[in-house]
């Protein structure tokens, strides 16, 4: 992670691969994919990668890694994996820590767990596994949710509660996504500080950060639902807690993680995606300057 | 069986509507918030359906969602990769009595527009041999895909606004990777036949030559020298990566 400290990245999406790639001096330090969007892939797509892998470190970050579920360890698609990763130089993969198996069949989203202890277990034995297979450290990160997961009986623990106990019985890192963190204060009326502040920065190798839809139909008594969509342009209170993060970081003696701008849908011209990544990259530099 | 395979279960029950006794260990949730859920991962996966099958969903209207609907709700997704969603889908519809779908051509214009995903996000093959020497082995490109279809498919066209109807001969439809972008080609049916013979091991000459035997079978006079040339076309052209293996 060192030579990407205190750097910003944004996530190499085939709808602005060709613009991104055509800029002549981009503000960003590196570019992150999803393995499953080009493990495989030729023509424009597989190009416009091998282009940009010339260009920026490469950072990868899965989408159905099933760190959660019960599918059975994909043995010829972790070769595959780590072929992919070799090739680009990944220093690390980070997958979700979520379902996204569910009951034999692919959701292609991202499922919240119950905070269990058998769900670390699981979670652990996993992550120890597809390390090793890998060759590589593993991050988990956390995921946005809409509603809390059913413990079917069993104890339930808190969301920091639950990511600590993961990332220690797994013994690996965190990938700390800044905007669920806020989602997640939101959609369960908890401080967002304070829910940023008990997580384990120390773990942290990489953070995430994106724009959130407010959902005003709710009638349950929330004031408001936010859903993650990668859609938006990011809030200003969630710059204000990776400003907190930053702080946290500063004061803990840690590295400031790169910072990964993601925008997944309804992208806008290049030149707001780089406002946003020069205003990340202020935050950062402030800490730095610190 | 644990809790979590339980709550594995109940979540695809309650994203995918496939047991309602098992979402019901979501029963004391909020409702906006399962609804959150149920939409998230059924119109995302929808989504990918209809972006994959635009002239499908425009042809059949709402009855594509009809359609999609059943296959999220009866068929688990098998791939990890959202490029390879539609080709599960159409291989299912292909399985589906014709008479369920909208149309007696749906099945195989999904499979038309799911196989030209697949060959613009394919592998080039690196060049074989050049020569079309006596005894040389046809290698197919990596992109390039053979179909044969009962409707013409293949001419569906963003102003198309009826379906197609069933050809007297089959279309055998080549669809390869050329700079980049898709080529479509309808072939002979004559061409198609040495395309699936040499797949499936046979030199050039065995291949064409059990052709123009069929055809004289029939009664149909096929000109070898004829389906050689476009061999070479299609080499030439990059459907055909070249001519290897020669004894």
């Amino acid at each position: 992670m060192s030579s990407l400290s205190s750097t910003v990245g944004l996530g190499f999406r085939a709808a602005i691969a060709e613009a991104l790639l055509a800029t002549e001096a981009p503000p960003l330090a590196f570019v992150e994919v999803a393995p499953e969007n080009f493990l495989g892939v030729g023509g424009r797509r597989g190009r416009q990668l091998a282009m940009a892998a010339e260009r920026w470190p490469v950072v990868c970050h899965g989408l159905c890694g099933d760190f959660a579920g019960s599918a059975v360890v994909d043995d010829a698609l972790l070769n595959d994996l780590k072929g992919f990763l070799r090739r680009l130089g990944a220093r690390w993969y980070s997958d979700h820590l979520c379902f996204t198996h569910i009951a034999g069949g692919e959701s292609h989203d991202l499922l919240p767990l119950p905070f269990t202890q058998e769900a670390v277990d699981r979670v652990a034995r996993r992550v120890r596994v597809v390390a090793e297979r890998l060759e590589l450290p593993i991050a988990v990160e956390n995921v946005s949710a809409y509603l809390r997961t059913p413990t079917g009986g069993a104890a339930a623990m808190s969301e920091a509660e639950f990511i600590n106990a993961v990332v220690d019985a797994a013994d690996c890192g965190l990938l700390l996504d800044v905007n669920n963190v806020y989602v997640n204060a939101v959609n369960f009326g908890v401080d967002p500080v304070g829910a940023l502040l008990a997580l384990p920065l120390e773990r942290t190798v990489q953070i995430h950060i994106a724009g959130h839809h407010v959902e005003q139909r709710f009638a349950d008594g929330s004031p408001r639902l936010l859903i993650d969509t990668h859609g938006a342009p990011i809030a200003d209170p969630v710059y204000d807690l990776l400003v907190v993060a930053a702080e946290a970081f500063a004061a803990r003696g840690l590295p400031m993680p790169p910072v990964l701008l993601e925008r997944d849908h309804h992208l806008p011209p290049l030149p707001e995606l780089f406002a946003e990544l020069h205003r990340l990259q202020q935050i950062v530099d402030a800490r730095a300057s610190r | 069986m644990s809790t979590l395979v339980e709550t594995e279960h109940a979540w695809r029950a309650l994203t995918l509507g496939t047991d309602d006794d098992a979402a019901d260990a979501f029963a004391d949730v909020d409702s906006d918030r399962r609804r959150v859920y149920r939409e998230l991962v059924h119109n995302n996966l929808l989504g990918v359906l209809k972006r994959a099958c635009p002239h499908a969903v425009r042809l059949a209207k709402d009855a594509f969602v009809d359609v999609a609907n059943h296959f999220l709700a009866t068929r688990p997704i098998v791939t990890r990769f959202t490029r390879q969603i539609p080709g599960e889908f159409t291989t299912w519809l292909m399985a589906q009595p014709s008479s369920t779908l909208p149309d007696a051509a749906f099945a195989e214009l999904c499979h038309f527009e799911a196989l030209e995903i697949d060959v613009l996000l394919a592998h080039t093959s690196d060049r074989a041999g050049a020569d079309l020497v006596a005894g040389a082995q046809l290698v197919m490109d990596n992109s390039a895909r053979l179909a044969v279809y009962r409707h013409p498919v293949h001419r569906v066209t963003a102003t198309t606004t009826t379906w197609p109807t069933p050809s007297v001969v089959p279309s055998v439809v080549l669809c390869f990777q050329q700079a980049e972008v898709v080529v479509v080609e309808a072939l002979s049916l004559a061409l198609g036949k040495v395309l699936l013979h040499a797949a499936g091991g046979r030199t050039v000459d065995e291949a064409v030559a059990a052709v123009v035997d069929e055809a004289a079978a029939v009664g149909t006079l096929v000109e070898p020298g004829l389906l050689r040339a476009q061999l070479v076309s299609l080499q030439r052209r990059g459907a055909v990566a070249g001519f290897g293996g020669q004894s």
